[in-house]
């Protein structure tokens, strides 16, 4: 590396040969840092919360105490652990009492996470502790002190034990996600256990053996485990082990999805920063030829040539890369910033891993984009130097496309982690360039015809359109592409929140109320009337599962076909056929359960379509069920459509009226009150029947629907500006490969101007064509991205949410103009020299 | 080493083209001095340009032998050529070849760097005195007219000291009255420097200020009248 690589690169700099290759590698840089900056964090953070749902890295879960055997090969294998073990017992204070959900723990546990704890009534100045109770103190969620209407500081009985409660938890790391339907939290010590003289054979006891440690070591204990287990049946029955994957293997799917698809998103920013890149880098080796010859003729070698000009590349790629990184750092903030609250937790450091995806992109896309198109350049005849017309040797276009094909298809897998998802996006992309190009060569070829007879500088305009179609194709595609993508995330950000606000009618529920027994539900209708609050139709509830079909076992591998039947689900019985539920299949039945007079115990159930779909059963089919230990038959009698999402009370499973009733149900139902929160509070305000209900029904559960309808609507609104953020830089990409693809006729476009001006045209035609031409452009661009926008939408209104397809004229109306202003503009201030330099000025700059 | 710096012999160069061969020089035999001037003129397309570029080691002849410096640069691989070139060679050319995004002094300088000259804009800097410009060095090429062009060109052929100075018609895309100054600055600066000059031309006002002319015609070479 010499000092006069610098020099040389400087003074290109300076000229301004490499403002666009540099633009364009800074830009799919940040694209792609923001973007792997952003899901490597967000996948991190994730994955610590998913970890600390198990307060572990790992649990092995059992209905039995935990083997010996687990235990030792734990500490084989060099892991930390930890015992719980969760069961349900009543408590009492005086004379009250309440079902609470107990946790036992040691003096390891959390492995993970910490424990938010109080020692104030009001839950405020708030500990973390890394360890549980010791033995002789309870401590326990702020409800139990109000459901037993004690203070802290007093006893609560536990079995035979009396502990004093010392704290208040106001979070655990294995809290978990979802809502759980038990009584209030006590968590005691382990030591302690004996004493309450709680646990005999045959108590349902939910045993944990918490794990934690290095990836490799849990790794080890993974599949000695599997390997267990396929030796050890009682292991597999009765023993599971639970990972951070399959705990929320759902969350950790869709997060997977998520980063290749940011990601893949990126890429469509580096395909256009690319395309920038080679029709840039082809004018700057144009330039480059009368250099290099002379370089030649002055004695350098090709070698010597070649070694400098890789050089340069190299320098020059580190330089913008680094721009590239530090910029997409910041625009991964306001990714994140747009992102706010989407994520509770502080997001962790990003690791190396997205600064590598980033700098190898830079790389990659230099030698796969911009180096082909100077690859020829030291082999250049020194002879040029007295005769320009030898030809230059260029690498075929064909060959040039290949590689940057190649290049794109490999940041493409590199990003997915797939080959074959990289294929097909990168087919996917192609196919849609290629119906944009024949759409687009259409809509010029009409155009051309229509220009005839126009003003002079309006067929100027269409003339030039056509005559160089390659380069206007190239800035058709570019452009109507990223202007579809941005206008369907508009699309789908205004309609699809649109959607939710006509989903939710005034009348939608704030609360649901679940956990009312068959005794209490009288009074707590008679509560929520005296309290005004409006209460849906009541659901009796029980949990239960599918065991038989037709007389045979059904098998667990069968039943996970479907997405929602392979584990417990909520049971109901009901006479009238739930709103926005449709029959598909059967006939509902009426108020009489025995609708065919047959014997009095028969009864019927009515099943979601899709489950029944993926469990293949048909109206007729007679169903075992299993319902607290307790065998249910029932024959199917309707398959029915539900609306998931009209957050009302839904069932995959509905019985005929009276099925249920020997199962003690318990009452569920969603309920309206026009308390309105002041969201301003510092405190978490409840409507006032909250307290009422759970005072006067300790074991009752209310849940308020509207923090979790808003905090949906907020995600869908974040993801989706997120994502236009993203478009917006991969439009910034389209506008470099506009400038781009101008600067690759500038010098045609810069003679043709001065031959028209010194013919006499003014400086009026001239701007006049070159408006025409931008406007044009940009209006196809516009048009094509309209509709092709339409057509993703609809399909996802009518495929995905299933409603009725609408127009968005106004996206159509967006796209048009957005394309004409923006394309106008960049094109004529990148013409500006074609129409300000005087004619004689330009003729000499090119001859 | 003797006098003679620069000798072709035998030396033709044919094309093919679609559907013949045409021969553009042919069995051309030349020997210049040391420190002499020679013309080459012709009519345009009589093969002057090719005779130049074969003789400057730019292109090889398809027949014939080249010596320079006592060299044979036509045995020799393009490497090999190219380090001759650097030794012996310097050009001005018809259309000025400057570098647009240079200024007037880095245009001057950039051979010498190119060789590692430590001393290089310091040369570059006498020179453009030399040629009157020591006012427009920071210039671009585009904000100077064509003769300070060509001057600037002059400039940077004679400040690498080459031994043999290849013109192609340098005054060839001026006026009359900026060629007369062009070669005047042309014809002193050789005059200097003790170089060697071969120039193509087709104006024969040029060709008489050299010592010896050569006519070109069909791809034949005859002496001057």
């Amino acid at each position: 590396m010499r000092a006069l690589d610098f020099k040389l690169l400087w003074r290109d700099w300076r000229g301004g040969q490499l403002n666009l290759i540099i633009s364009a590698l800074i830009l799919a840089v940040m694209v792609v840092t923001a973007v792997s900056l952003l899901a490597d964090r967000v996948e991190r953070g994730l994955n610590e919360q998913i970890s600390s749902f198990l307060a572990a890295d790992m649990a092995v879960q059992g209905s039995k105490p935990i083997k010996s055997v687990f235990v030792e090969q734990a500490k084989q294998d060099e892991l930390e652990t930890a015992d719980i073990a969760l069961f349900s017992s009543m408590v009492f204070a005086s004379d009250k009492n309440h079902l609470a959900a107990l946790k036992v723990v040691d003096e390891y546990y959390p492995l993970r996470g910490l424990i938010q704890v109080s020692a104030h009534m009001n839950a405020n100045e708030i500990e973390l502790m890394e360890r549980g109770p010791t033995a002789g103190e309870a401590w326990v969620e702020a409800r139990l002190l109000t459901l037993l209407d004690i203070d802290l500081g007093d006893e609560v009985e536990v079995g035979y034990l009396k502990l004093p409660v010392t704290r208040i938890i106001t979070n655990e790391p294995d809290r978990g996600t979802g809502f759980s339907m038990t009584g209030a939290r006590l968590m005691l010590n382990q030591g302690d256990l004996a004493a309450t003289k709680l646990i005999r054979p045959g108590s349902r006891v939910s045993w944990r053996l918490l794990l934690a440690g290095s990836d490799g070591n849990l790794e080890n204990y993974s599949s000695w485990y599997a390997e267990q287990e396929q030796a050890d049946a009682d292991q597999s029955t009765h023993f599971r082990l639970r990972t951070a994957e399959n705990s929320e293997q759902q969350l950790s799917e869709a997060l997977q999805r998520g980063r290749s698809f940011l990601l893949l998103s990126g890429t469509i920013g580096v395909l256009f920063a690319g395309l920038a890149m080679a029709l840039a880098s082809q004018r700057y080796a144009q330039r480059l030829t009368d250099q290099v010859a002379l370089m030649k003729a002055w004695g350098q070698s090709a070698r010597d040539i070649r070694r400098s000009q890789l050089v340069r590349l190299l320098i020059l790629t580190a330089v913008a890369s680094s721009i590239g990184l530090a910029f997409g750092w910041f625009a991964h903030y306001l990714l994140l910033y747009a992102a706010a609250g989407l994520f509770d937790a502080h997001l962790p450091a990003p690791g190396w891993r997205p600064w590598l995806v980033a700098s190898a992109t830079g790389f990659v896309s230099v030698i796969g984009f911009a180096l082909p198109a100077l690859w020829h350049l030291p082999a250049i005849a020194p002879l040029r130097v007295l005769r320009r017309d030898l030809p230059d040797s260029l690498l075929s276009q064909g060959r040039r496309l290949a590689i940057g094909v190649a290049a794109l298809l490999l940041l493409a897998w590199w990003y997915s982690q797939s080959f074959t998802i990289a294929v097909l996006f990168l087919s996917a992309l192609f196919a849609l360039f290629a119906i944009c190009g024949f759409v687009a060569l259409q809509l010029l070829r009409f155009l051309q015809g229509f220009g005839s007879w126009r003003g002079s500088f309006v067929r100027l305009g269409l003339a030039n359109l056509w005559r160089r179609r390659t380069q206007t194709m190239i800035q058709l595609i570019g452009f109507s592409v990223t202007l579809m993508l941005l206008l369907v995330t508009t699309g789908m950000r205004t309609s699809l929140i649109s959607e939710w606000q006509a989903q939710l009618p005034d009348d939608a529920p704030t609360h649901f109320l679940l956990n009312v027994s068959s005794a209490e539900l009288p009074d707590v209708k008679q509560l929520l009337q005296q309290q005004n609050v409006e209460a849906n139709q009541w659901y009796p509830m029980v949990r239960g599962r599918l065991v038989g079909l037709n007389g045979e076992e059904l098998s667990e591998e069968r039943l996970k076909l479907t997405d929602g039947l392979a584990r417990e689900v909520n049971f109901t019985q009901a006479s009238l056929l739930p709103d926005e539920n449709q029959i598909v299949a059967g006939e509902w039945w009426g108020d009489a359960p025995n609708r065919k007079g047959a014997e009095v115990a028969k009864h019927y159930f009515s099943i979601e379509e899709e489950v029944a779909t993926e469990l293949g059963v048909s109206v007729g089919d007679v169903i075992e069920f299993s319902i607290g230990g307790l065998p249910l038959t029932a024959e199917l009698a309707s398959i029915r459509t539900v609306n998931w999402e009209n957050m009302q009370a839904n069932f995959y499973i509905i019985f005929s009226p009276g099925a249920l009733d020997r199962f003690a149900p318990n009452w569920l139902s969603s309920v309206r009150t026009d308390f309105v929160a002041d969201q301003q509070s510092l405190y978490h305000q409840q409507a006032p029947f909250v307290s009422e209900v759970v005072k006067n029904f300790p074991t009752a559960l209310v849940i308020e629907l509207g923090e979790i309808i808003e905090r949906i609507r907020n995600v869908i609104e974040r993801v989706t500006l997120g994502l236009e953020m993203i478009l917006m830089l991969v439009l910034a990409c389209g506008g470099l490969v506009l400038f781009a693809a101008i600067g690759v006729s500038f010098d045609e476009r810069l003679r043709e101007s001065a031959v028209l001006r010194t013919l006499g045209s003014s400086r009026k035609v001239v701007t006049g064509a070159l408006a025409v031409e931008f406007a044009v452009l940009g209006a196809i661009a516009g048009l094509i991205a309209g509709a092709g926008a339409e057509l993703v939408l609809y399909l996802v209104q009518t495929q995905v949410f299933e409603l009725q397809a609408s127009w968005h004229w106004n996206l159509w109306l967006l796209g048009i103009s957005v394309g004409v202003v923006v394309i106008t503009v960049l094109g004529l201030l990148r013409s500006r020299e074609i129409i300000t330099v005087p004619p004689l000025r330009s003729l000499q700059q090119i001859a | 080493m003797t006098d003679t710096i620069l000798r072709a012999e035998h030396v033709s160069k044919r094309v093919q083209t679609a559907d013949h061969e045409l021969t553009i020089l042919n069995d051309v035999s030349l020997q210049v001095n040391l420190g002499e001037s020679l013309a080459i003129i012709g009519p345009s397309g009589a093969g002057k340009s090719t005779l130049l570029g074969l003789l400057a080691g730019l292109d090889t002849p398809t027949e014939g032998a080249i010596w320079m410096a006592d060299q044979e640069i036509t045995a020799m691989s393009e490497e090999g050529r190219a380090a001759t070139r650097a030794n012996f060679v310097g050009f001005v050319f018809q259309t000025f070849q400057l570098l647009g995004s240079l200024t007037a002094l880095e245009n001057v300088a950039l051979p010498m760097e190119l060789a590692g000259d430590q001393d290089a804009r310091e040369k570059a800097q006498r020179f453009l005195d030399k040629v009157g410009l020591s006012q427009r060095v920071g210039h671009y090429p585009k904000q100077l007219s064509g003769g300070e062009q060509q001057r600037v060109a002059i400039a940077r052929a004679f400040a690498c000291q080459p031994r043999i100075l290849f013109a192609d018609e340098p005054t060839g895309n001026l006026d009359r009255a900026t060629g007369a100054k062009v070669s005047d600055l042309l014809f002193d600066l050789n005059e200097q420097s003790d170089a060697t000059l071969i120039l193509v031309t087709h104006e024969q006002r040029l060709a008489d200020r050299c010592d010896r002319t050569v006519v070109i015609d069909d791809g034949r070479l005859s002496l001057a009248a």
